[in-house]
């Protein structure tokens, strides 16, 4: 952070001219929420080196949306509604001859609202509220806002204070829409002299794809039953928070599945898997025996580093041969 | 990992070798023909060997 003053000699004076070309970021219509750092200590930025021909592809983003470590994993919040990014005005000291001088930056804060959300999506954004987040912010031309100097190499998502990442539901009312309000407030550090953009026109080859067409992971949960040393029973449901009218999941194969023995430290290749019923969300699998006691874990199958069966992530599940 | 569809379900390519046929068939009662698949899904049918003094003798 410089307080408008440099923390470090650049080299680089303030001048003024305008470049008539340059891009102008417009309203934010999504928000990618990231940890800013993985689990095993890689930053999660944008590189250079992943445009390819100028152009940063859909398979990198779609990548990014179902990695399957969380961790690295980019949230995507789409179709905000109404936002107010704002920064408050400096904070300020009256010494002397009682100018008022600046001594330290307003906080900038970010609060949009989705209308007519499910509230169960507020569960999954207390779940995020505990990480060290940082945020890319999409404009309505499907622009991607980030943070960095100009002539950077890496391009990082703005950091988001900690413990100020929250979300409520608002009820609807005969004259307005139910709503899911989110709210954040930027590091101090961040000025806002250090966003940067990355145009809509180098990112994948679809116009508006992160605010069309790209999907955030679901939460697939499991219920496993029937468990036998051949097989077992399970049950899927989509998160949305549907007490006893839950939302099947459906049409999923044998390949979108892995199994796991835990006991053995071995990975189970499963025989089949078959859906009961077409629209029942129930699976048979079948499987190579296992012994009694053993302890296994299903979860969703990964390629590369992303669940194979997108949008969702299966929730693991152990269990134990009987 | 490599799967076959047969009969509309994806199997693991090698599911034969993991099970015996009569297993197989058990596990997947509802299959039309669960011997074609096992043998396509790596499974291997012993012949049923031929009873003494059964060939034609001429």
């Amino acid at each position: 952070m410089s307080i408008f003053c440099a923390c470090s000699g650049s080299g680089i004076q303030g001048n003024t001219g305008i470049t008539p070309n340059a891009l102008i970021y417009k309203n934010t219509k999504a928000l990618i929420l990231v940890q800013r750092v993985a689990d095993d200590g890689t930053a999660n930025v944008i590189n250079e080196s992943d445009f390819v021909n100028g152009v940063l592809p859909q398979s990198f983003i779609d990548g990014k949306l179902s990695h399957s470590d969380a961790s690295k994993r980019w949230f995507l919040i789409k179709d905000f509604d109404t936002i107010s990014p704002e920064r408050a005005d400096p904070i300020t000291e009256q010494i002397g001859n009682s100018n008022n001088r600046i001594i330290d930056l307003g906080v900038r804060s970010f609060q949009g609202v989705k209308l007519k959300q499910n509230e169960s999506e507020i569960r999954n954004y207390e779940r995020l509220s505990c990480l060290e987040l940082g945020a890319f912010e999409i404009d309505r031309c499907g622009s991607i806002r980030g943070y960095g100097q100009s002539g950077a190499t890496v391009f990082k998502p703005a950091p988001v204070a900690n413990s100020t990442f929250y979300a409520r539901e608002i009820n609807g009312t005969e004259g307005v829409s139910a709503q899911i309000q989110i709210q954040f407030e930027y590091k101090k550090t961040l000025t806002d002299g250090d966003f940067i953009t990355i145009p809509s026109n180098a990112i994948t080859d679809t116009d508006g794809y992160l605010l069309d067409d790209a999907q955030s992971l679901q939460n697939m949960l499991v219920v496993i039953s029937n468990i036998s040393t051949t097989g077992f029973t399970a049950t899927l449901t989509v998160e949305a928070g549907n007490f006893n009218k839950s939302i099947k999941g459906l049409g999923w194969l044998t390949s979108d599945f892995a199994l796991f023995n835990n006991t053995d430290a071995s990975a189970v290749v499963i025989t089949s898997a078959t859906e009961t019923g077409v629209g029942t969300g129930v699976y048979t699998f079948v499987i190579p025996s296992q012994d009694s006691t053993d302890n296994l874990t299903l979860s969703g199958a990964v390629t590369g580093d992303a669940f194979v069966k997108t949008p969702y992530e299966l929730q693991n599940v152990s269990f134990d041969i009987p | 990992m490599g799967y076959i569809k047969i009969e509309g379900v994806e199997f693991a390519k090698n599911a034969g070798t993991h099970h015996t046929l009569t297993e197989f068939k058990r596990l997947h009662a509802w299959l039309k023909e669960p011997e074609k698949a096992y043998k396509s899904l790596g499974g291997t049918i012993s012949k049923p060997k031929a009873k003494k003094g059964s060939e034609d003798k001429g």
